[in-house]
């Protein structure tokens, strides 16, 4: 396990993929925060408050969706290359190459998840300040905020693998878990809250101590979401240890 | 040791393939030839552990592939669709196979001067040619220094100096005791290097044979020289055999030297010379595909 483990983690290493998410989830951090601060006035919003800490904090969280696309691309993306027979060929147990592949890359979401917190911690500080404000680290509105959004984070990145596995072509794969975050839940929680905060999305977002309302609380939103990426892991493993690989 | 028995693989109603046996043994070079869709790719899937089969065993050492304990160790292959990830080097993309199979980082060096690589070793491989990336697969193939050798048209987009790199590879690999199959869609391809041709035709086995017995039984062209070409074409031609004359010489069709010497001394033709044309196995190949059809 720990060979397969450290060729998955090459993997990672030696393309530019990884690296160029990692800096945008950053740069996406980083810019969500800063937009919490400054719409702040204009949505009546008292940055000192906890609940105005936690939608500048909450900002950490965005680059959860690239981690998501991070995973898709680590296991799609081997069905897209052809590297998939290479790494089936050495490791034929594929239950085993599934568990290596979500454990790598719920490390690599907990990477991210570090980066973008301590983005959005670097742009929130200087700019709260300057709006009269304060950001207490020691707050629990900030850390726990922050352990909820790096949580977040790595959570996505197990399930961005499961989502390659179960739908092998990486654009249709992409392009469908990101429509179905952005466009589904939020039409489905929109119009029926009470289905809607029970959606994976969703429930990311209220462990990510998201301030909207209608969401679940973060434990609740934590449990349900390990529920999915259980249930999403399971499935995805399940079938990959079935299908024909052609 | 491959051995490949009674194997079925169905598609809905659709059968690929229909109870194909045949048996690789080491030492030699099998070549598993059949035309584009015939079932060659399917059938190494299947040994390979990537495609289950509907009945039937495919072994290898009388281990299914996904039972070996260190499958690189013990076989290597290439097969059709393998690729590597176009923004990582050649270098890196046998590292991280090589770590997975707990293989040294050394043994990759070894592999990549192996096959004329080293040079482009730390390159992109999306900027290889079609010949570099076969070249890179047939590395990652021998990666493991494994006894058992499984290739898919591993000719394609090589160039003839590729492919007499190849065939002095594979040959030298089977002279090591090695068992090697490889598959073609060309059997002048394999033609001077097989040991052994296993020919499918739309899923089923044709011939399971060795390369001297296929050519040998084939009846074929044979070239006779005789001061009296008109009187042998005419006994010839009474017993059915066809043939086509030239001045002092003449082409029989479809027989062998044996049959036109016996009818040559029956009819008392002087003969000055009797030679079977060089066998043509890709005719074989293809007058025995085509019957099925």
């Amino acid at each position: 396990m720990r060979a397969l483990l450290s060729s998955e983690l090459l993997k990672i290493r030696t393309t530019r993929t990884a690296r160029a998410l990692l800096l945008a989830a950053a740069l996406l951090a980083g810019a969500a925060t800063a937009g919490g601060v400054l719409s702040a006035d204009a949505r009546n919003l008292d940055l000192g408050t906890a609940t105005g800490v936690r939608t500048v904090m909450h900002g950490a969280g965005t680059g959860s969706m690239l981690v998501l696309v991070l995973g898709i691309i680590g296991m799609a993306g081997e069905f897209r290359a052809g590297t998939i027979v290479d790494t089936l060929l050495t490791t034929p147990r594929r239950g085993r190459v599934m568990l290596a592949k979500l454990l790598v890359y719920a490390g690599a979401g907990l990477v991210f998840g570090l980066v973008a917190a301590a983005a959005s911690l670097t742009v929130a500080i200087p700019l709260v300040q300057s709006k009269g404000a304060s950001v207490d680290v020691t707050s629990s509105a900030v850390w726990l905020t922050l352990i909820g959004t790096i949580s977040w984070s790595a959570i996505y990145g197990a399930v961005g693998v499961a989502i390659g596995a179960l739908i092998r072509n990486q654009a249709a794969a992409i392009v469908g878990a990101l429509a179905w975050i952005f466009l589904v839940e939020q039409l489905v929680i929109g119009l029926f809250e009470d289905i809607g905060r029970w959606l994976p999305a969703n429930a990311a977002a209220a462990l990510g101590r998201a301030p909207e309302k209608g969401l679940l609380g973060m434990a609740a939103g934590a449990a349900v979401l390990l529920a999915y990426a259980a249930g999403f892991a399971l499935t995805a493993t399940r079938l990959t240890m079935r299908r024909d690989v052609t | 040791m491959i051995q490949i028995d009674g194997l079925t693989k169905r598609y809905g109603e659709r059968t690929v393939l229909d109870q194909v046996s045949f048996t690789a043994p080491p030492g030699e070079v099998t070549a598993f030839l059949g035309a584009n869709g015939a079932g060659k790719t399917t059938t190494m899937r299947i040994l390979l552990g990537l495609v289950s089969a509907t009945s039937g065993t495919a072994t290898i050492n009388g281990t299914r592939y996904a039972d070996l304990p260190a499958p690189r160790r013990i076989v290597g292959a290439l097969i059709e669709n393998e690729g590597s990830h176009r923004g990582r080097s050649g270098r890196d993309h046998l590292r991280v196979i090589a770590r997975a199979a707990q293989l040294p980082d050394q043994r990759v060096d070894e592999v990549l001067d192996a096959v004329e690589l080293t040079e482009f070793a730390g390159d992109r491989t999306g900027g290889y040619s079609l010949g570099m990336r076969q070249r890179l697969g047939i590395a990652a193939a021998i990666l493991g220094d494994p006894e058992v050798i499984v290739l898919d048209e591993p000719a394609n987009g090589l160039d003839p100096l590729g492919i007499r790199w190849l065939r002095s590879l594979l040959s030298g690999m089977a002279a090591e005791g090695r068992t090697v199959l490889l598959s073609s869609h060309l059997l002048s391809e394999v033609e001077q290097l097989a040991d052994r041709i296993v020919i499918i035709d739309h899923g089923r086995l044709l011939r399971d044979t060795t390369a001297e017995a296929l050519s040998g039984t084939q009846a074929g062209d044979v070239a006779i020289r005789t001061p009296d070409p008109a009187a042998l074409a005419k006994a010839l031609e009474l017993k059915g055999i066809r043939t086509t004359s030239g001045p002092e010489s003449l082409v029989a069709h479809a027989t062998t030297p044996a049959a036109v010497g016996d009818i040559a001394a029956a009819t008392g033709c002087a003969l000055h010379g009797l030679a079977a044309a060089a066998p043509d196995l890709e005719e074989t190949f293809l007058s025995l595909t085509a019957e099925m059809n």
